[in-house]
């Protein structure tokens, strides 16, 4: 009854969280913009004067796309080797908001203030850094433990390719489900060190498994609920873009306000997942 | 009065009849073509077993050999594959890394005893010999002992010479009995075994080709028997192969000839007889868990060992094997024999995968493919087109691995993307497909350093791993090129001429150019040269490549004359003036590769109107010029795409309208990805 009563509640929820969702994603935007400019910028000194890269308008076209690269090549490489600062960054900003998010989430009714969100997005920054960090460590362990055993068959004499795949067909399921549990996990240890605002992740992490291990059926079933709504906007993305041709400017554009449409959405459903899950946490301790 | 009459003749004759009916049934029961296809210089009988615990095959084989020459030949010299496998001395060994560790992964190939048929003992004449080693660790001995080696250099054994008594005079034949023992290695490298899975191939001693002048190209008197090195295939007659082969009963076989007949011999083993016709070599496999599909094409019954988990993938593979059939039958000629063999290899017989024995060939898949991932029909198409580029066709895969690899690659390309679409060939995915014709193209020019090494070369000598893409991928990038430039009817003659003046012999290279010059000057007069020896100049012998550039296309207005004409106190002054909407527009072009290729060049001028130009390429520079009403809008070297072997395509038009869109199509793709990237690392977050 909790769960589903908090599965209702994200909606309206997600609804009235669209400033925050908008501040996020502009955020985003703005990153992801600074790192598009110099890209499109070098894409176009290399293909406005030439007719070939106009077969890449109405379809893929390998032969256009791999004399495009490779006549612009170490240009582009540059650009892919100074890459992992940027993942890091992106690894950091995610961290940062939950802060923000949190705050949000917990006080809905309020006024969304802008100070506010960014004070408590610095305030808790650190230690749920901190908390990421562990979490890391825990799925790299937890990655291990699942890929180590096929990895070591592969190389085994008898060894079919079907037995290979099956194998890791199933790691990759059981690894989902443990990736799911333990990003609960680390949802409401979240949840636990903004409540009691302290500094003590690991012992936050300790009691926000056993809170998980205790309510797993609850939690995952409102995980399951909340699921079908990002693949239902996957599918119909997927069937847009599979069917669409776009090769005018119109249609480019067209396809631009699509994409930020989708990562907007993306951002308003992860900020519905964290309140329903906070729904989930106050119900819990209204009735303790 | 007559049937009477007839009837006792007939009656007198039935004796006669019936005789003649048996030899004609009992010949029938053991011919598979209706006449030899070949000389068949050499023929094996053998009888061997195999032993799956000690991994052997071992027995006596009986070699006729005809000499074709005009030479009294004195030695024979048989490559000994096998013995590649022995010891890190071999020449295979030393060109790569020993990937073999216990005693048991070993492999070679002993001769036991070896003499004429009537019982002369050859063996004090047998040596082995190193060909390839004159030119690079040290001269070419023919001694008749092993030869001693210093430390670390090669000592290979995979040639054996065998030295006669008498020489074996023109159109004599000889009979060689050899009884010998082949161990298998481990399967690593095509050929042995894995656990309880068996691909035999190089298993016997085989005699070399001997080449005399007249017989192809090139050809000087004299055995051509080369080591086996580690990226070289291949070089035999064409044989006619018996083989009695005992192995264990539950073991399922498949093999390059046609059982003949089946004995169980009561101990768990059973006897196959095999016979194949006119092919340049025998392989076959034995394993329990074979899953046999059997279909028909035509006169071709095909016959498919799939390893169970790959069954669902049956249709794909057979499909492939079928269209290949019908294709080259269509373009090049009649695939002649009645059977075709298809073998799956297990995961841990990958190796022996993606090979060719003719008659028999190995794919190549895994299980999960995607059916946008086309990898099995490639392999399939490719292995089987082997049976003709080096199987009919009979080229030298050491000295010439461009005749039948890269041949061979040039007509996967086409079968490919004429079966499964122009673009789609070999990966059609959602948002990605690649043609194999551009696949191929995009391999070699996307080398490193397309300049690496000419691909008139022996397999083994292409330097930095250059093999692959040199005789593979830049071979079929400039025969499609060559088949754009004199186009596709004219190609497909080009290749039915060269069967049918070829098939079930050795040509060289020069055989196929001369078919080339041929064929095209009769369809083509002499628009492209006296001949096209340049062509293969140009991309065979030599490493040159092709890039053409639009350097620029620019316009300005025509001014009518003006300054100061005329003497002393008749001078005039004429001021500028434009002409009426009069533009001299000016297109330049460069040659950057050193290759010289004719090529068009398409002008498109502001109103619409376009012209077709034609550059020989010969200087490394050229101005296009016009004075028109209108100014020239783009220009583009090779509209048509014909010259594939062009190693940068972006370059060959130049436009004045910029065009913005694809930068921003892939500028909004880009963004999106970063959106969802940081999106997805902070589900670490
Ligand atoms: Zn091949």
């Amino acid at each position: 009854m909790k769960a589903l009563k908090s599965y209702i509640y994200s909606f309206s929820l997600s609804w009235n969280s669209k400033k925050i969702s908008s501040i996020i994603y502009l955020a985003y935007f703005c990153i992801a913009l600074l790192l598009t400019i110099p890209f499109y910028k070098l894409f176009v000194s290399i293909s406005e004067h030439s007719l070939l890269p106009a077969n890449l308008l109405q379809d893929f076209d390998a032969t256009a796309f791999g004399d495009l690269i490779r006549d612009s090549g170490k240009a582009f490489q540059v650009y892919f080797k100074g890459f992992l600062p940027w993942v890091i960054v992106f690894w950091l900003m995610g961290t940062l908001f939950y802060g923000g998010i949190i705050a949000w989430i917990s006080n809905p009714n309020g006024t969304l203030r802008f100070r506010l969100f960014l004070d408590k997005c610095t305030q808790y920054f650190w230690r749920f850094v901190r908390l990421a960090f562990y979490m890391l460590v825990i799925q790299a362990i937890v990655a291990l433990l699942i890929y180590v055993l096929p990895v070591i068959m592969i190389g085994k004499e008898g060894v079919t390719d079907q037995y290979i795949v099956r194998t890791i067909s199933i790691g990759i399921l059981i690894h989902l489900v443990f990736l799911i549990t333990i990003r609960l996990i680390a949802d409401f240890a979240r949840f636990g060190l903004y409540q009691k605002n302290h500094h003590k992740v690991l012992k936050e992490i300790w009691i926000s498994a056993k809170y998980v291990f205790r309510h797993l059926g609850s939690l995952w079933m409102i995980y399951m609920m909340w699921v079908i709504m990002p693949m239902v906007l996957v599918v119909i993305f997927y069937i847009l873009r599979t069917t669409m041709t776009i090769d005018t400017t119109v249609l480019i554009v067209g396809l631009f306000v699509l994409q930020q449409i989708f990562i907007w959405l993306k951002i308003s459903l992860r900020i519905q997942k964290q309140g329903m899950y906070y729904k989930y946490y106050i119900l819990c301790q209204v009735e303790d | 009065m007559k049937k009477p009459s007839n009837l006792s003749k007939a009656r007198a004759m039935l004796p006669f009849f019936l005789i003649l009916l048996f030899v004609v049934s009992s010949t029938n029961a053991q011919v598979i073509l209706e006449k030899a296809l070949s000389d068949r210089t050499t023929s094996y009988k053998m009888d061997v077993e195999l032993d799956t615990d000690a991994k052997t095959v071992s027995g006596d084989l009986i070699l006729t050999w005809t000499n074709p020459s005009l030479d009294t030949v004195s030695d024979l010299q048989f490559h000994m594959y096998l013995n590649a496998f022995k010891n890190s001395k071999s020449t295979m060994f030393n060109e790569g890394s020993v990937f073999h560790r216990d005693e048991d992964d070993f492999g070679f190939v002993d001769v036991n005893s070896i003499h004429t048929l009537d019982g002369k003992d050859l063996s004090a004449g047998v040596s082995f010999i190193m060909p390839d080693q004159k030119n690079h660790f040290q001269e070419l001995r023919l001694s008749e002992e092993v030869p001693t080696m210093p430390d670390g250099s090669i000592q290979d054994e995979t040639v054996m010479r065998v030295v006669l008594d008498e020489g074996v005079l023109p159109g004599e034949s000889i009979q060689v009995k050899i009884s010998f023992t082949s161990k298998l290695p481990d399967l690593k490298k095509r050929t042995g075994f894995s656990q309880n899975y068996f691909f035999v191939a190089q298993w016997f001693p085989k005699l070399a080709v001997y080449e005399y002048p007249g017989m192809k190209s090139g050809a000087e008197s004299g055995w051509n028997c080369h080591q086996f090195h580690r990226s070289s295939e291949f070089y035999a007659n064409h044989s006619l192969y018996e083989i009695d082969l005992t192995l264990p009963d539950d073991y399922i076989l498949g093999s390059g000839g046609m059982v003949m007949a089946e004995e169980n011999l009561g101990n768990g083993k059973k006897k196959v007889s095999l016979r194949a016709e006119d092919i340049v070599d025998f392989a076959w496999t034995a394993s329990k868990d074979y899953v046999v599909v059997e279909d028909q094409w035509k006169h071709v019954k095909i016959r498919a060992l799939f390893q169970a988990e790959h069954l669902y993938q049956a249709e794909r593979h057979i499909n492939a094997l079928k269209e290949a059939l019908a294709y080259l039958d269509e373009h090049v000629g009649r695939y002649p024999w009645p059977h075709a063999t298809l073998i799956d290899p297990p995961t841990s017989g990958q190796a022996a995968g993606g090979m060719e024995y003719t008659t028999l060939f190995t794919a190549g898949t895994a299980y999960g493919l995607p059916k946008g991932l086309r990898m099995p029909e490639l392999v399939t198409i490719h292995e089987f087109g082997h049976a003709y580029f080096m199987g009919i066709l009979a080229t030298n895969e050491f000295d010439e691995p461009w005749m039948d690899e890269g041949m061979n690659t040039y007509w996967e390309t086409r079968i490919m993307d004429h079966v499964y679409g122009d673009k789609h060939g070999v990966i059609d995915l959602p948002f990605i497909h690649i043609g194999d014709k551009e696949f191929a193209r995009f391999t070699y020019v996307g080398m490193n350093n397309p300049k690496i090494a000419d691909a008139y070369r022996p397999s083994w000598e292409f330097p930095h791993g250059s093999y692959g893409s040199v005789i593979y991928q830049k071979t079929a990038t400039w025969l499609n090129t060559l088949e754009r430039m004199i186009s596709t009817e004219t190609m497909d003659e080009v290749f039915k001429t060269y069967f049918k003046r070829w098939a079930f012999k050795h040509p060289g290279t020069q055989d196929f150019i001369d078919v080339v010059n041929e064929v095209v000057t009769e369809h083509h007069g002499d628009r492209f040269g006296e001949n096209l020896d340049w062509y293969f100049d140009t991309f065979l012998k030599d490493d040159k490549t092709v890039d053409y550039k639009v350097i620029s296309v620019s316009s300005r207005r025509v001014y009518q004359d003006a300054g100061i004409f005329g003497k002393a106190d008749s001078k005039l002054f004429i001021e500028q003036e434009s002409e009426e909407d009069l533009y001299r527009s000016t297109v330049a072009l460069e040659r950057l590769g050193e290759a010289i290729v004719p090529v068009d060049i398409l002008i498109h001028f502001e109103d619409g109107t376009e012209i077709i130009e034609y550059w020989n390429g010969k200087d490394r520079a050229k101005d296009l010029i016009y004075e028109r009403s209108s100014r020239v809008e783009w220009a583009c070297i090779d509209p048509e795409m014909k010259i594939l072997m062009d190693t940068n395509l972006l370059n060959n038009s130049v436009t004045t309208k910029a065009n913005k869109k694809p930068a921003l199509k892939y500028g909004s793709k880009f963004m999106f990805l970063i959106q969802n990237l940081m999106q997805l690392i902070s589900i670490f977050s």
